[in-house]
């Protein structure tokens, strides 16, 4: 009669590196280096300055670059409006502060319809 | 006489610590932090958790958010990679594990006793997609006017800072469509499987997770120990196998399984010990 094999389960060992450890450990100077590298990092960014729009007007440095994009991000200001032909200078005058006063109302009425944008809600 | 006073020493077995047991009361104090109770409002801090800065109740700025941000604007986010790198090469994913709140929440939701699912973990990829594609390609083509700009589809900005807004002002914030879907998948996946979000799409889980292996703090599989009672399996909610691939990117360093004497928590440097590396000292006299 055939004898039956008794299934032998081998334990999982870990192999051992050259130092004679188990593969699991590790050296603490692979981490010790990363966070000196993190550190070094961060530290190197307080001292940097950031010049926005390259115009030299606008220089942050990185933390208030960081405040500044989270209250909604340096934005360059819009640029002014074309000059107003003859036309439009007579209508204006003919309207009067109601032509301003309708155009201004314009965005506040869609605020209160509670409209709103993506990034009402993560200021970018 | 002090080694037969040694020797005479009953030899009962030290209790472990069940790290799991106190892990919902240091996210609970890590939460405490994240919501800022002083006011202090350091939103020039990058902060180490998913955690919106547009939330009302923000202590310190989301690193995801900025990254975003910097990618958009062109820039290298400096503070914010000496930030991660740093938290990353002391912890690693156990930030994620212990002192993120929207982890924390998705614990919760975890706790709802419906049928949980493994999922497969090449899913863990998608964590790496999001990052290149979402926080950082996108932005940097396309900009932060783009559908697809991370904090866009982030369901952690949906919920902290849309439903925290409108609490806040006392006036509805509704979300856009995808931010919505996705906080809407998020939620539901989590009554079915533990931590989706963090498992499956999670960019700031997918850089911490890369430090997983290089980590000060790591867990250590002593196999010599080990008498294969699959304690350290049944106990991982997170499908890690951990007698093949402890430390893997999956794991979120909840400790669940360091109730096994087989697993410890580990300093980089100091060797764990094992029964070959110090074998039973003889007693003298005998």
């Amino acid at each position: 009669m055939a004898r039956k094999k008794k299934k032998m389960r081998i334990k999982p060992q870990p192999p051992i590196d050259k130092w004679g450890h188990p593969s699991g450990t590790r050296s603490w100077w692979v981490a010790a280096m990363l966070v000196i590298i993190g550190i070094a990092l961060a530290g190197f960014a307080t001292t940097r300055k950031h010049d926005i729009f390259n115009d030299g007007k606008v220089v942050l440095s990185e933390g208030q670059l960081i405040q500044a994009v989270t209250v909604g991000g340096p934005r360059k200001p819009p640029p002014p409006p074309p000059p107003k032909s003859e036309l439009d200078l007579a209508i204006q005058q003919f309207l009067g502060d109601q032509a301003d006063a309708l155009t201004d109302q314009g965005p506040q009425d869609a605020k209160k319809s509670g409209e709103t944008t993506p990034n009402d809600f993560c200021p970018t | 006489m002090r080694a037969m006073a040694e020797s005479s020493k009953p030899n009962i077995p030290r209790r472990r610590l069940n790290l799991g047991k106190l892990r919902p009361w240091v996210q609970t104090a890590f939460l405490a932090v994240w919501l800022d109770p002083l006011l202090l409002r350091w939103h020039s801090v990058p902060g180490c958790v998913f955690h919106c800065y547009a939330c009302p109740l923000a202590t310190v700025a989301c690193p995801i958010g900025l990254m975003s941000q910097f990618a958009a604007m062109h820039m290298w986010p400096l503070m914010i990679l000496g930030v991660l790198i740093t938290v990353g090469g002391i912890f690693g994913t156990a930030v994620c594990g212990w002192a993120c709140p929207f982890g924390f929440f998705q614990d919760l939701l975890g706790k709802i006793p419906t049928p949980k699912y493994s999922i497969p973990s090449w899913l863990g990829y998608g964590r790496f997609v999001t990052l290149i594609g979402l926080v950082l390609l996108i932005p940097f083509f396309f900009g932060d006017e783009h559908p697809l700009f991370f904090c866009n589809v982030c369901p952690a900005g949906a919920l902290e800072a849309a439903l925290g807004q409108s609490i806040y002002r006392g006036q509805l914030f509704i979300p856009n469509t995808i931010k919505l879907i996705v906080t809407g998948v998020v939620l539901f996946l989590a009554f079915f499987t533990y931590r989706p979000w963090c498992r499956i799409f999670c960019p700031l889980g997918g850089i911490f997770a890369i430090f997983n292996r290089f980590s000060l703090l790591y867990l250590h599989y002593n196999a010599p120990k080990c008498t294969e009672c699959n304690l350290c399996r049944s106990r991982c909610k997170y499908d890690v196998k951990l007698d093949q691939s402890i430390n893997n990117a999956s794991c979120i360093r909840c400790m669940e399984c360091t109730n096994c004497p087989a697993i410890t928590l580990t300093v980089a440097g100091k060797t764990p010990k094992t029964p070959e590396a110090n074998p039973p000292q003889p007693v003298p006299g005998k």
